[in-house]
């Protein structure tokens, strides 16, 4: 059986245009793509490539210029009062009244999101931020507004929740915090993420949609097949103690790139990680190595400039 | 436990229409929390009350000596009502109001509003009704005891209750002003000046700074006096039934031909004569008064639909959030 479609874009375009630019600034050219109903689709791409822009359309926060969005089957154009009261849209640029303390702030954006507070409690308190309720958010870190946006977010019985950047100003415990806390509360929901931190893809999403600059889709393809096109698992950085030549880089491994004086490695798994490493020790011409595991957001905006194979062959 | 998943709240349409005005009073108790922690505005407001009061009731008291004669019923009492019930609320009211739209979008907070099913019209009216209690504030501390200590009150209660309805209708009108002069900033970015010409030009029209209507022997359009058509104008005419409301003695006087018991000690032509119109009691089944409730209604109307169109461009435009 089919499953519902909670996304549906066809040859969206977005152009901004105003009385002193006529012509205007496309941001997204020609966006289709379909995402079901229980999914967590993953947006990615360049920066200037418009996946914020994207969230904002599909949150009807734009209108679109063309093309047909269909959201939770409402037409965004016509039928925005109704998708307003089924998603839940939480951006760094999205604000809330800072004179107001916490919970005022819940208590209005509960009245008119017709919600209770109960589902920002509950993440509040997985937050260890209920101390701060009667405090006025001017008050706040960085960190502890980006949790209020999310539990403002997560309190409404949203359908879809669409949530730009949310880990934004939170220190590594609290993002660990807020991922744990929507892989393990956040089921049956549809979620489309922009988030510059891998782990959120690898953890909470099971499709990538990739966006290539100027607002075009490069591809929608699921975490499972992402990995699977994966040359590489890990990435390891190095920075010579003087310019080496390529004959003593393949001595080291076959497999780099070379940019502003730093060497890349990119070893399949583990045992080569090593190996890799056990050289660098050994060569005496390096100076520093950092190793880390492969970077999906960065991989699928590789695979989006066409650059994900380049390494191969330097 | 999932986090309200099983939770529906999806709302019918008359569920619709009752969340448009739980929204509308979330807003303006949101908007009243915030100004009444800005304690030292609400001491600058009080203060420049205050003065506006000692100011127009010595302009009033110099126009009172030349005033003698005239069938226009200018005096220190009338003043004292331009100066303080009227324009003290509708005035303080507009200035508060048409920088909302500025205020969200400055604090970022417009995205999360709009995402919520709460749209500017809902900003600006909430921002309305929180400014109309301000004011109100303002005017019951600073305003009413001078006017009860000079006994400048409706003389009865048709007058109080004609009073209420013109009240009444003089405050939707500016909400629907307000609304039209707020809303551009959906578009424009920097609109203080194009509002305070705003407000400039309905308060000069109104006849607050100056009594246009005593001009009429120099302004005669087409046979008739200019007063006979900014009566039709409605802040205009509620200013001019204040007036006359709050300086006769009794609701009968409206229309007596020549009165000669007015509060401030004039002689008064009667409403009708001055204006040209047909005025009984100002009570609700007054015609004019209807009339003018239907104008205001329209215009009301027109404002929420160019509002509603704005919010629309600025989706389009981007300009919605940007800042």
């Amino acid at each position: 059986m089919d499953k519902k479609l909670a996304v549906e874009v066809e040859h969206l375009e977005k152009i901004f245009r105003s009385p002193g630019n006529r012509a205007g600034t496309t941001i997204l050219a020609d966006v289709s793509f379909e995402v079901e109903q229980g999914s967590a689709v993953a947006v990615t791409g360049e920066n200037g490539s418009g996946k914020t822009t994207l969230l904002k359309v599909l949150s009807t926060l734009y209108l679109p210029d063309s093309g047909k969005v269909r959201v939770l089957d409402f037409d965004l154009k016509r039928d925005a009062h109704l998708i307003r009261e089924r998603i839940s849209f939480v951006s760094p640029g999205l604000d809330f009244q800072r004179k107001l303390t916490l919970d005022e702030n819940l208590s209005f954006f509960a009245k008119v999101q017709n919600s209770d507070k109960e589902g920002a409690y509950k993440f509040l308190q997985a937050m260890n931020l209920m101390s701060k309720i009667e405090d006025r958010t001017e008050t706040f870190s960085e960190g502890q507004k980006a949790i209020t946006r999310l539990a403002i977010g997560l309190m409404k019985s949203a359908d879809i929740l669409f949530l730009d950047e949310i880990t934004t100003g939170l220190d590594v415990n609290r993002r660990e915090q807020v991922i744990n806390f929507l892989k393990n509360e956040i089921n049956h929901k549809t979620i489309m993420i922009v988030d510059h931190n891998s782990s959120i893809i690898d953890r909470l999403c099971d499709k990538v949609l990739i966006l290539k600059k100027g607002g075009i889709v490069d591809r929608m393809i699921s975490i499972e097949e992402l990995l699977k096109t994966l040359p590489y698992a890990f990435e390891i950085t190095a920075v010579p103690r003087r310019t080496l030549a390529d004959r003593e880089i393949k001595q080291l491994w076959p497999q780099y790139t070379k940019s502003g004086g730093v060497i890349n490695f990119y070893p399949k798994n583990r045992s080569e990680a090593q190996v890799i490493n056990t050289r660098i020790l050994s060569s005496g011409f390096i100076n520093r190595a950092e190793t880390r595991t492969i970077d999906l957001n960065e991989y699928a905006i590789r695979i989006a400039s066409g650059k994900e194979g380049n390494f191969e062959t330097p | 436990m999932e986090l309200n998943h099983n939770i529906d709240r999806s709302l019918n349409s008359i569920g619709r229409f009752f969340q448009f005005f739980r929204i509308l009073f979330a807003v303006a108790k949101r908007s009243l929390i915030v100004d009444f922690r800005y304690k030292f505005q609400l001491v600058v407001e009080a203060t420049w009350t205050a003065i506006n009061v000692i100011v127009f009731v010595l302009l009033g008291a110099a126009w009172q000596q030349t005033a003698q004669s005239t069938n226009v019923p200018y005096s220190m009492v009338t003043f004292f009502i331009v100066a303080t019930g009227f324009y003290t609320v509708f005035a303080g009211v507009m200035e508060t109001t048409v920088t909302a739209i500025t205020e969200e979008n400055q604090l970022g907070t417009m995205g999360f509003l709009v995402t919520n099913s709460v749209s500017p019209v809902a900003i600006i009216i909430g921002r309305y009704l929180a400014a109309t209690v301000r004011w109100l504030v303002i005017l019951f501390v600073i305003v009413l005891p001078p006017l009860l200590i000079r006994g400048i009150l409706p003389s009865d209660w048709t007058l109080f209750w004609a009073s209420v309805l013109v009240f009444i209708l003089a405050w939707l009108f500016f909400m629907a002003f307000t609304l039209i002069l707020t809303s551009i900033a959906l578009i424009v970015k920097k609109t203080t000046t194009f509002n305070r010409v705003g407000i400039y030009i309905v308060r000069f029209a109104s006849g607050a700074f100056i009594p246009l209507i005593s001009f009429d022997q120099s302004f005669v359009i087409f046979g008739k006096p200019l007063s006979n058509y900014l009566i039709w104008f409605p802040p205009a005419f509620c200013l001019e039934a204040l007036r006359w409301m709050f300086t006769v003695r009794s609701h009968n006087e409206l229309n007596c031909a020549p009165c000669s018991s007015s509060k401030d000690n004039l002689q008064y032509a009667s409403f009708n004569s001055t204006f040209g119109v047909h005025i009984s009691n100002l009570s609700q089944s007054d015609p004019f008064l209807q009339h003018m409730f239907i104008i205001v209604g329209i215009f009301l109307l027109i404002a929420i639909i160019l509002v509603s169109w704005l919010t629309t461009l600025a989706r389009k435009w981007g300009t919605i959030e940007f800042y």
